[in-house]
């Protein structure tokens, strides 16, 4: 697993995909920042993620849609498939693999609540919370967004089915706040990903979100590996 | 040793192989021959683990590839017809990637690909950016990847495709060198170069196995058989039509090659004993003003005519004569 994982890393800062992800994670985030923060003097760091979290989602599929297509694309999911290692193993060394690149723009905006602080607005459970709740959300995306990428050999269909499921996700946060029936209203709800997440913008841990994400990338995960396993007896 | 058992692979209900059977002891080339669709590449996707078998066993050295895959897969090494291979490595850093899959000691690592690298004459584009490399350059490091860990059974499909002769002569040579130290199955459509290679050949056609022995023996079994090679000018419908009259009942005509639609081969299988020179040569020469009779030529069955046979009149790619079927008779 650590080769495959060292292997993600290089691939993703060879191709570009890697600097192309930091810069609009960073360039976005400091825009949101900015405009929740800066401009407004709000020491409130809740603001930043209320808005960053959506945008967090829609930056994910850049990392993800090549994880498995382009692999299928260059055949080199033989070489994979094929090498003394289990499909758990290949699916997770990719999984934590692109988590940790997500990782590191996530600690670079640390900066961010360092400032605040800086200024006398100290909310050190708010800012564990909200980092929390991102890290939550994004690993739920990430495992959804390998598993689109695992149904296609194209990087920009998997992109555009990601992009996709993310928006069906968010459009369900917007209309659970607008529907009435209360079973519908549930339903919206638990669709709406990005959602969940605000629990922990007040620095609360919210156990139910929680496993609510984990049981997403979990489902996810073990939904690529049943892929990889299908493709093997069909 | 490998022991492939009942192996059997079925794709959306086609059956693409078929209760295929046969064992290779420990340093032993193996050919797998047939023509395209003819299921090699699913049964060598299988017997590396890429594929699960419908049915049937996979036994090497005693472990069960269903049973445990890592262990069982950690003793082949497997090149397949497309060289899996990431283009925007260096050749170093995918054999590292290789080795860290296959367990090799981070230690060993730097050993281990120079040794590979030197087996295949690479390390000269050690450095080099794969994508950037000739064809013939990368099927060489995909060959230098699957001899990543000293596996004892090596699985080539099609190994010397994109490579220029004299490149081929060294994979060759390389492949005879390794049959000496591990179990080598390489499938080709070239019947030349498996007869210089293997010892063992394998012969699938539609998914089943149909001879399994070394070529020696397979062409004793099929020696019963006499060909007749005819060449002939001019009616070629006429000429067909009296050979086929011929063989009625008793052999199978081929339609071998109509080169300059001027000149026409046939060959015919009889069974031993029933020469049929003689008949042919009087049947045409009552029609010789509409049928010139260039040859008549005797021979004995070569692989390439059992093969061909075998799989029905219809040639190998690369063969040296293209053909049709004849649309005669079965023997």
């Amino acid at each position: 697993m650590n080769g495959l994982f060292v292997k993600e890393w290089r691939h993703l800062f060879k191709t570009m995909t890697g600097y192309v992800f930091l810069a609009m994670y960073l360039a976005l985030s400091g825009a949101v920042f900015a405009i929740t923060n800066l401009f407004p003097q709000s020491g409130d760091i809740k603001s930043y993620f209320s808005v960053f979290n959506t945008v967090a989602v829609l930056i994910v599929p850049i990392l993800t849609m090549g994880s498995f297509s382009e692999e299928r694309k260059q055949k080199t999911d033989e070489l994979l498939l094929t090498a003394p290692v289990s499909l758990t193993a290949v699916v997770l060394g990719k999984y934590l693999a692109t988590l940790t690149i997500f990782l590191v723009p996530m600690a670079i905006t640390l900066v961010y609540p360092l400032t605040l602080s800086i200024f006398g607005m100290d909310a050190l459970a708010a800012t564990v919370g909200n980092y929390l709740g991102l890290l939550l959300l994004a690993g739920a995306c990430i495992a959804m967004g390998q598993f689109l990428s695992l149904l296609t050999d194209s990087q920009f269909v998997s992109a555009m089915m990601t992009y996709s499921l993310f928006a069906l996700c968010l459009f369900a946060g917007t209309g659970a706040s607008m529907v009435t029936d209360p079973f519908l209203k549930n339903a919206l709800s638990f669709l709406a990903i990005a959602k969940h997440s605000e629990g922990f913008s007040y620095g609360v841990f919210e156990a139910v979100e929680a496993v609510y994400y984990l049981s997403v990338t979990a489902l996810f995960l073990f939904l690529n590996i049943y892929v990889l396993e299908r493709r093997r007896l069909v | 040793m490998l022991q492939v058992s009942n192996l059997h692979k079925t794709y959306n209900g086609i059956h693409s192989v078929k209760d295929v059977s046969f064992m290779a002891g420990d340093h032993e080339a193996v050919a797998l021959l047939g023509q395209n669709g003819a299921g090699k590449s699913t049964t060598m996707r299988m017997l590396a683990g890429y594929l699960a078998p419908t049915s049937g066993s996979i036994r090497l050295d005693g472990l069960d590839m269903a049973e445990d895959p890592c262990k069982t897969k950690g003793r082949i090494g497997y090149l397949p017809e497309i060289p899996p291979l990431y283009p925007d490595c260096t050749v170093m850093e995918h054999l590292r990637f290789v080795c860290a899959l296959r367990n090799i000691p981070q230690r060993g690592i730097q050993r281990e690909c120079e040794r590979v690298c030197g087996l295949l004459n690479i390390t000269p584009v050690a450095g080099r950016i794969i994508g950037r490399l000739s064809k013939g350059y990368r099927q060489r490091v995909g060959f230098a990847a699957a001899l990543v860990g000293k596996p004892s059974l090596l699985i080539l499909d099609e190994p010397t495709v994109g490579l220029d002769p004299q490149q081929v002569i060294e994979i060759r040579r390389l492949i005879l060198e390794l049959a000496t130290q591990m179990t080598v199955l390489i499938s080709s459509h070239i019947l030349s170069e498996i007869a210089s290679v293997c010892t063992h050949l394998l012969i699938l056609h539609h998914g089943e196995l149909l001879a399994d022995g070394s070529a020696e023996e397979i062409t004793d079994r099929y020696r019963e058989h006499s060909l007749l090679d005819v060449a002939v000018r001019g009616d070629h419908a006429l000429a067909q039509a009296e050979l086929t009259r011929l063989v009625k009942g008793m052999g199978t005509l081929t339609v071998e090659a109509r080169p300059a639609q001027e000149e026409a081969r046939f060959l015919l299988r009889t069974p031993k004993g029933r020469e049929m020179a003689e008949t042919v040569f009087q049947a045409l020469a009552a029609h010789k003003e509409r049928v010139s009779l260039l040859s008549l030529t005797q021979r004995t069955p070569s692989l390439e005519d059992i093969f061909i046979d075998m799989t029905q009149g219809q040639p190998l790619v690369g063969a040296s004569r293209h053909g049709e079927e004849g649309g005669c008779d079965q023997p």
